[in-house]
């Protein structure tokens, strides 16, 4: 540790031992600050963002006037914060808040959405001490200041009804955000969102970028047995990274979605707490799951179902980028977080949904890590009439399928002469057909009047198309030819 | 100055010696208290009273091996949140304690030599001791003259320990309170030198603490490899990794896992013989062709590490017939723990399933199974679900028959009776669905064109499907022809992605 050497026999001044103090509180904030930095280059905002431990919000529903902050250390980089850091002193500030604190709620007129912010603080103790009147030699009685420490102080922001305010940034640092009734209290649980910088969830600089989640997502639709009317869907997802730092440097925050108790809560994506403003479900087509930050916070909220989420899970009919990771367009999150839209790809896709033919419910699908099995239903296949280069539509698969598996038929007429095969290709639109294909397959029409159905096993591709030909002896004329996704890998 | 708390020592000020004190309290308290949330991890804020505990306690080192007849406790420390253990925290004190040992130590009492065989926690604590004392010139105020005294110089917080006896078969309930448990250690009756396999590590390190409680619920385990090499083994292969949600008040996850025994062709653990027979949940008796569940969970909120002659774990390994939740895979109702665990039982969704396997139809080995989280069963068909069923009809699987994993693999093998020649159209159609039939939620469809099928007509069909809680039917239909009474249908499990 940094130190001070006050030598034996030496009469030390005053500011030796002030100094000393000075070392080691700085290499206590530091070691701090850069144990909290996750960014590749200094050049990052990340690489000194602010981080805190404990400091959580907690809102007693329909009985507290106040919320409470639990205890915990806050830690920023400021060089604007009184007081000014000496020539021995870091800028990276640390605050301890050893007891609960109770923060009173404000009394608006109306529900109002608020934002606690809070930053680093000193307060000064003064005492009465012997001090050396340089002039008569005598030690007076003075006050002085004695101890200073350094704790965390708050404030409230004002927002709407509808929307948490927009964070002050600079010196102060979001905690939590609260709708508060005009009786100065909060209605339920779901009207707290915690917004502290954890620095745990702070994810080191390759987790983000081109990796997939190790375990994303769980994700079943809820349908009933009886009827395919539920729109209610189980998901579980962890550690979905953002792609946060623009520059590349890291910094990435780890989002999660999860149940409250030992099992998962079915939660509907249609309502307004997730679904995206700009998006309006409609039937057949396939919608985004993405969490999403807000304003470089992780916000954790059960506000969207009876799950908890650490970031704002949105239902969207945007599509991730082209390789399944990351919104493609800007993203508007459901209220209270409207006031924030999404920069492109910088929110992770954590699942697909597609809306049923009768847009009441879901079309059915299971599984989980990557591996999604779709209900088989002759009423969502799709059929072309007649042979030859037929283009499928990209409206089928979701958009951040890896591999998607294809469940082909083909029916005939005719009588084919000996030899002959009927031929089909999977491949990308404009491809050089037969050979050029992902997947293909040959069926010999010897003695038969129809084909075997059969699954292809394709790369998920936007644009793509079936080849079916007769090939070899003549006579059979390609009848009715039918697909459909019966599974996908992301 | 700015940084930690500090004293401020003002331009000539006569200095008092409880300025110096304090400038020591106020460092202390600082590392203390940065130590201590910095070992919080994410302790979520929601709501009324939701998770605002801290991380209590947290070791690392402090590892106890065997030393003869006793044991030692290595180099570590403890941190823990006190307010009780002397001395009381002052004004400028933090009531998180910090014990470093800086070198390999002997309890505070010798290992136990008990009457008959005895299972004991050993516990630690902080406690304060005098480790200097001097003579000292000390202003007698009454005199006036610095007077020769001895006065202590030197404090230390060093390592206070004790034994807690259990019983024959179980430990006893940790102490609580100021007292944290470094490890279980069985001592035989008489005594004598203490083994390493009687040694239990029960530290919580703080690799071991996890993520935010909440989310560790939503973590599946991940199977590394789960293997019954041959049809009929006794022995089981399985590597896992699991985070665990700890109930209130713990407010944390913990990281668990299991492996085999550190050996490049591991025996595997034989749950039906030996100490890992210890391992079966004490409510489970194994039944032929029925499907148990390894399940890795905590005790008391420690994570103990086991080692038996086929396994090492972190978190207690315990193979039950209670069914995991289909997606959070914990367990859906109350695991009852073998010994020496047997005086805690372990609530709904504190366990972690990692592990599933089916008994042989002998009920004297388990089934051949291959795979990681694709898991593939041996055999030429895997486990039946319906044998010899008959046509028409739906044949239906009971939902225990089958593995609580996401997707499951099903093979289909028809011996079709033909009642009547089909159309140049018609075709043969196998409808999966889960349970009731009658309910639209088709998982599966295929179809076989069939001009000139007989009575000796085969079909083998295999499909994935998913799973959740329910069975499943099969259905098998004709168009343009018709199915004769007579025919028949076998189902089996080929596989399952957990």
């Amino acid at each position: 540790m940094d130190k001070t050497i006050i030598n034996a026999r030496e009469r030390p001044y005053s500011a030796d031992i002030n100094d000393a103090q000075s070392l080691i509180g700085r290499t206590f904030s530091n070691f701090m600050r850069y144990a909290h930095s996750t960014s590749f280059s200094p050049a990052s905002a990340l690489a000194s963002a602010s981080a805190c431990y404990g400091l959580a919000m907690t809102a007693t529903p329909g009985v507290q006037t106040y919320v409470t902050l639990s205890p915990g250390a806050l830690m920023q980089l400021s060089q604007t914060l009184a007081p000014a850091p000496g020539a021995l002193e870091s800028p990276y500030r640390i605050g301890l808040s050893r007891t609960t604190m109770e923060i009173a709620l404000p009394t608006p007129g109306s529900a109002t959405w608020y934002l606690l912010e809070a930053q680093v603080s000193e307060s000064t103790t003064s005492e009465q001490r012997d001090i050396l009147n340089a002039t008569t030699g005598v030690f007076e009685s003075t006050l002085v200041t004695k101890r200073a420490e350094y704790s965390v102080t708050t404030q409230w922001l004002v927002g709407t009804v509808a929307n948490i305010p927009i964070p002050s940034f600079g010196d102060w640092v979001m905690i939590g955000a609260v709708l508060v009734q005009p009786s100065g209290t909060v209605l339920d649980a779901m009207d707290a969102v915690d917004l502290r910088p954890l620095a745990t969830l702070r994810s080191a600089p390759t987790r983000q970028g081109w990796s997939r989640s190790a375990s994303v997502p769980v994700l079943r639709t809820d349908a009933t047995p009886q009827s395919l009317v539920n729109r209610n869907i189980r998901l579980a997802v962890d550690n979905a990274t953002t792609n946060q730092d623009g520059a590349g440097y890291g910094g990435g925050l780890d989002l999660s979605v999860s149940d409250a108790n030992s099992s998962i809560n079915p939660i509907d994506p249609t309502t307004a707490a997730v679904l995206d403003p700009a998006t309006t479900v409609s039937a057949s087509t396939w919608y985004y799951l993405y969490l999403c930050p807000w304003y470089d916070s992780a916000p954790l909220t059960t506000r969207q179902g009876a799950s908890f989420s650490r970031g704002v899970l949105v239902l969207s009919a945007t599509p991730p980028d082209a390789e399944g990771l990351f919104n493609s367009a800007v993203i508007t999150p459901p209220q209270p977080f409207s006031n924030y839209s999404v920069p492109a790809y910088q929110a992770p896709c954590v699942g697909a949904l597609r809306s049923n033919s009768a847009n009441n419910g879901w079309f059915p699908m299971s599984g989980g890590n990557g591996q999604f099995v779709l209900r088989k239903s002759p009423s969502d296949m799709i059929a072309f009439l007649g042979g030859g280069t037929q283009a499928i539509p990209a409206t089928l698969v979701p958009a951040h399928a890896k591999i998607v598996h294809w469940a082909v038929d083909v029916s005939f007429s005719g009588s084919p002469g000996a030899g002959s095969q009927i031929g089909i290709y999977l491949g990308e639109t404009g491809g050089t057909a037969i050979d050029g294909g992902w997947a293909r397959s040959k069926w010999s029409l010897d003695g038969k009047t129809a084909c075997d159905p059969i699954l292809l096993s394709v790369p998920g591709r936007s644009a793509e198309e079936i080849n079916t030909v007769v090939i070899g002896a003549a006579g059979a004329t390609i009848g009715t030819v039918t697909l459909q996704p019966v599974g996908y890998t992301t | 100055m700015s940084g930690a708390d500090n004293i401020v020592f003002n331009t000539r000020e006569k200095a008092i010696s409880q300025d110096i004190n304090d400038v020591q309290a106020m460092e202390a308290r600082t590392l203390a208290t940065l130590l201590r949330f910095w070992t919080m991890g994410r302790i979520s804020g929601l709501g009324a009273g939701v998770d605002t505990e801290t991380v209590n306690p947290v070791i690392n080192g402090m590892q106890v091996i065997p030393n003869g007849t006793n044991v030692a406790i290595q180099p570590g420390f403890i941190l823990q949140d006190s307010p009780s253990i002397s001395p009381a925290p002052g004004a400028l004190d933090s009531s998180y304690r910090i014990t470093l040992n800086f070198a390999s130590v002997s309890p505070t009492a010798v290992a136990p030599s008990p009457v008959s065989n005895t299972y004991y926690l050993l516990e630690a604590q902080m406690q304060e001791v005098t480790t200097l004392s001097e003579s000292r010139a000390v202003l007698n105020t009454v005199s006036g003259n610095f007077v020769s005294t001895s006065v202590p110089k030197r404090r230390e917080r060093k390592l206070l320990t004790q034994w807690t006896a259990g019983t024959a078969t179980d430990y006893p309930a940790p102490t609580g309170g100021d007292w944290v448990v470094l490890a279980g250690v069985f001592r035989p009756a008489s005594g004598g030198a203490v083994l390493q396999s009687h040694i239990q590590d029960m530290r919580l390190q703080p690799d071991l603490l996890v993520g935010e409680g909440h989310f560790e619920q939503s973590t599946r385990p991940l199977i590394n490899r789960l293997s019954v090499t041959n049809a009929n083994d006794t022995a089981v292969k399985l590597s896992a990794d699991a985070r665990l949600w700890v109930g209130a008040p713990h407010n944390r996850g913990l990281a668990l896992h299991l492996r085999n025994a550190f050996a490049v062709s591991p025996a595997g653990m034989d749950l039906s013989s030996g100490p890992d027979a210890l391992l079966r949940d004490p409510t489970t008796t194994f039944a032929a062709d029925t499907w148990y569940y390894v399940y890795l969970t905590h005790w008391k909120g420690l994570a103990p590490r086991t080692y038996t002659a086929g396994i090492v774990s972190r978190g207690v390994p315990v193979v039950s017939h209670v069914v995991p939740d289909v997606l959070s895979s914990s367990n859906s109702a109350v695991l009852n723990l073998p010994p020496p665990f047997a005086n805690s039982s372990i609530p709904t969704g504190e366990g972690r399933c990692v592990g599933l396997l089916r008994r042989n139809g002998a009920n004297n080995g388990w089934r051949q199974m291959e795979g990681a989280d694709r898991i593939r069963m041996g055999g030429l068909n895997g486990p039946a679900l319906v044998s010899t069923g008959t046509f028409p009809g739906v044949m239906s699987v009971a939902a225990s028959q089958l593995p609580r994993a996401r997707l499951l693999r099903i093979g289909m093998n028809m011996a079709i009776n033909i009642s009547s020649a089909f159309g140049a159209n018609g075709f043969l159609s196998m409808q999966v669905f889960r349970t009731p039939a009658a309910s639209v939620l088709g998982y599966n469809s295929d179809r076989i064109p069939c001009p000139g099928a007989d009575t000796t007509t085969r079909w083998d069909l295999s499909v994935e499907v998913p799973f959740d809680g329910a069975g499943l039917d099969f259905e098998l239909t004709g168009v343009n022809g018709t199915i004769g009474a007579g025919g028949t249908f076998n189902a089996y499990l080929q596989g399952f992605t957990f």
